[in-house]
């Protein structure tokens, strides 16, 4: 390998690192936080934490706004935004962190394959079957990765929709479908579909006498 | 694989080591010896000539092929 590519490669590590360790701490940061969520501790005001995110189709104004001296009715529609509710024990919060965790924990499982790929990698272990496994392994997570968190807050959306009713506001439930990252997951599993049968080409002209 | 190879065999017949073939014919003994105990996967038409030549043997002589069960 040139020295050029090992430059690289070193730099890319050094990247893959620092987002390990930052994913880590954002790991350990949603932890401390259900641990503050279930102590409810006082120093710490988790109820503006609390919040937590919902899509609307509509949101009507009781009262009509004086808009350039005429008095009208406003309505918002097909929006997002956070509803806080004080001092009410939101047992769907929990849903919403465990998102979150799910999230956290396949991105660091992502970084975690790609550090075992960039070792063999830095070993000078190119075409081995370890890292075709671990490229599909990569595939599959990222797949997860694009799917379960949108799941959870589906779910967790659906019975937010159903247990809270508010005057002139009319909540939507959508399932938050990240093609774009689900066909990235499939692109990852087509190259490791092609690096596995490389490999077996490989050994293949290997074991040709 | 249903396909064995003889060359141990054709060996012996020929009081030959897998050395002294190695030498004659310019192949490895590492890759004779992958032919040997059948873990290779293809042999190409010049090694089958070269070790038929030195062994005095046809293919047939040096692979079998024997149905899986």
């Amino acid at each position: 390998m040139g020295l050029g590519n090992r430059q690289t490669l070193v730099l890319i590590k050094s990247v893959i690192n620092i987002l390990w360790y930052l994913q880590w701490a954002i790991l350990i940061a949603i932890i401390v936080y259900v641990s503050l969520l279930i102590l409810n501790v006082d120093f710490f005001n988790v109820d503006v934490l609390k919040g937590f995110k919902i899509h609307f189709s509509k949101i009507s104004f009781l009262q009509p706004i004086l808009i350039e001296g005429e008095e009208h009715l406003v309505k918002l529609t097909n929006g997002e935004g956070r509803l806080h509710i004080e001092n009410f024990n939101q047992s769907f919060i929990y849903m919403r962190i465990f998102a979150a965790f799910m999230d956290s924990f396949l991105y660091l499982l992502i970084l975690f394959f790609i550090r075992r790929i960039f070792k063999n990698l830095t070993d000078n272990k190119y075409f081995i079957l370890e890292n075709g496994i671990l490229i599909r392994k990569i595939g599959f997570t990222i797949i997860a990765l694009a799917i379960l968190p949108a799941a959870i807050h589906y779910i967790t959306d659906a019975m937010v929709t159903s247990s809270i009713q508010i005057e002139g506001v009319v909540l939507k439930n959508d399932f938050d479908f990240d093609f774009q990252t689900i066909l990235l997951g499939v692109l990852v599993y087509v190259i490791s579909i092609v690096f596995l049968r490389g490999i077996e080409l490989k050994k293949d002209q290997e074991l040709t006498i | 694989m249903p396909i064995i190879t003889n060359l141990d065999v054709q060996l012996a017949k020929n009081k030959m080591s897998l050395t002294e073939l190695s030498e004659r014919i310019g192949i490895t003994i590492a890759n004779l010896s992958i032919l040997k105990s059948g873990k290779a996967r293809a042999i190409r038409f010049s090694t089958l000539e070269l070790i038929c030549n030195a062994l005095n043997c046809t293919p047939g002589d040096l692979l079998e092929y024997t149905p899986e069960e």
